[in-house]
């Protein structure tokens, strides 16, 4: 006689199938193919409609023609500035050697309900944790073949995390690096050329220095707050006002974990 | 669940990596499921297919919660209830298929395996529908069982009722068989 748990087990292990590869191929290109036509039919229309209202409308004109002159002002006003530019490659290569850092990132859309929260630390031997919910995830991203493993951070019982390495935390990092360039390279294709923002010479602009990229066809934008001194990112924005969607990115470099915090087997047996 | 988030916030971007990489995680569970919900490879491959391309078209303002495993899963279904649906309409009988699709089938493969594998398949298809589903989705799809019960309509205890009387259908199925 055997036991539920054996028919459960036999039911996840044995009834498996695969997809033929022909098909399998064929069926990603159609599905690629389906994503790119939706997205091309979603921003297409954007650029010419927004151009007609602003063509047609003399409010409209004048007001493009009144933001042209303040933008100008403002990017003249920082002619001979004092303040030394900063480039988006210091702050991403700064990035690349810091030791460690915690990062908190909430992604949302409209109601505060649906944001999430996920942190990840990553320590000097570039061991991670992240915390999502109540789901606890370790990983190594020095190793090649690097295991993520969870747990649940109440129970402290090992998670099924479905067996799918490296999953997201190699996502954001390239050969056990965590990249900014590959974090911002999530954002949509045409959200390009990521560039410092003129600033006027106040308290804060001394001790910041922000950046901006936006999309070409879309009202979607990221900014990008760094530390003028040090160049390190503290904070990153992405907002997609459609929507009301946003990712907020908060960067902190002051807190350095201990190794046991990044050992799974420590926190199992906490 | 962690790569899960990461993956829908790609997705809404407009990531056709992130669409890549749900398409390898999830296509044959979801092929596995929509199998034994349907006994029939032909239209299990037609309800994915279809899923996928939904899911492909409308990912940019994909507003899911949960797991994309949950999510997809949930697509089948509707698809796996639409072809019953669409089959009682036409009193066509469903047909079953007899191809042994359960499972490697290469040669590497032992024989005692597939045998049991295709008895276990045969035990399932036998299960009553809504049994069938609550064990399929339970146990292939790893959904909730109060995410289940919200699928049926129904309350929390009828669907661990099912599950229950499920798998006890299939335990005495399959040790019968060994018995006999």
């Amino acid at each position: 006689m055997r036991s539920k748990r054996a028919i459960e087990e036999t039911i996840r292990m044995r009834m498996n199938l695969t997809l033929d590869p022909p098909l399998r191929n064929q069926l990603l290109a159609r599905a690629l193919h389906e994503q790119k036509e939706s997205q091309e039919m979603e921003s297409a229309p954007r650029g010419p409609v927004i151009r007609r209202m602003i063509m047609r409308s003399p409010m409209a004109k004048l007001s493009v023609a009144a933001a042209i002159v303040i933008a100008a002002s403002v990017i003249l006003s920082q002619w001979g500035s004092p303040l030394e530019s900063v480039a988006w490659a210091d702050v991403a290569e700064r990035f690349a050697s810091v030791p460690f850092f915690h990062l908190t990132m909430y992604i949302g859309q409209d109601a505060p309900a649906e944001t999430k929260k996920i942190e990840i630390w990553k320590s000097e031997e570039g061991r991670f944790r992240a915390h999502e919910g109540d789901k606890v995830f370790f990983g190594n991203l020095t190793k090649k073949e690097s295991q993520i493993v969870a747990f649940d951070g109440v129970t402290k019982k090992p998670l099924n995390v479905g067996g799918h390495s490296p999953g997201f935390l190699t996502m954001l990092c390239k050969e056990g690096q965590f990249s900014l360039n590959t974090l911002t390279a999530s954002f949509p294709p045409g959200v390009k050329g990521i560039t410092p923002l003129p600033a006027a010479d106040t308290a804060a602009s001394r001790e910041t220095v922000l950046f901006e990229a936006k999309h070409d066809t879309t009202p979607e934008r990221l900014t990008i707050w760094a530390l003028r001194d040090s160049r390190l990112p503290i904070r990153m924005r992405f907002e997609d006002p459609r929507q009301k969607e946003f990712g907020d990115f908060f960067f902190d470099y002051s807190e350095k974990k201990d190794s046991t915090f990044f050992d799974p087997e420590a926190f199992a047996h906490q | 669940m962690l790569e899960d988030e990461w993956l829908k916030w790609k997705l809404r971007r407009g990531s056709p990596e992130a669409l890549a990489r749900v398409y390898e995680k999830y296509i044959d569970a979801m092929l596995t499921l929509a199998m034994g919900l349907l006994n029939h490879r032909a239209a299990a491959e037609d309800a994915v297919q279809d899923v996928f391309l939904s899911f492909a078209r409308s990912a940019g303002g994909l507003r899911a919660q949960g797991s994309l495993r949950s999510y997809l899963a949930t697509g089948v279904l509707n698809r796996v209830r639409d072809y019953h649906r669409q089959r009682q309409r036409q009193a066509t009988p469903p047909t079953l298929s007899n191809e042994p699709v359960w499972g490697a089938a290469g040669p590497d493969q032992a024989a005692i395996v597939a045998e049991e594998t295709a008895r276990l398949h045969q035990a399932v298809t036998e299960l009553p529908e809504e049994q069938r589903e609550v064990v399929l989705l339970r146990l292939k799809a790893n959904l909730k069982f109060r995410d289940i019960a919200r699928l049926q309509q129904t309350s929390i205890n009828t669907v661990l009722g099912r599950y229950r009387y499920g798998l006890d259908r299939l335990r005495s199925r399959l040790d019968g068989e060994v018995e006999r």
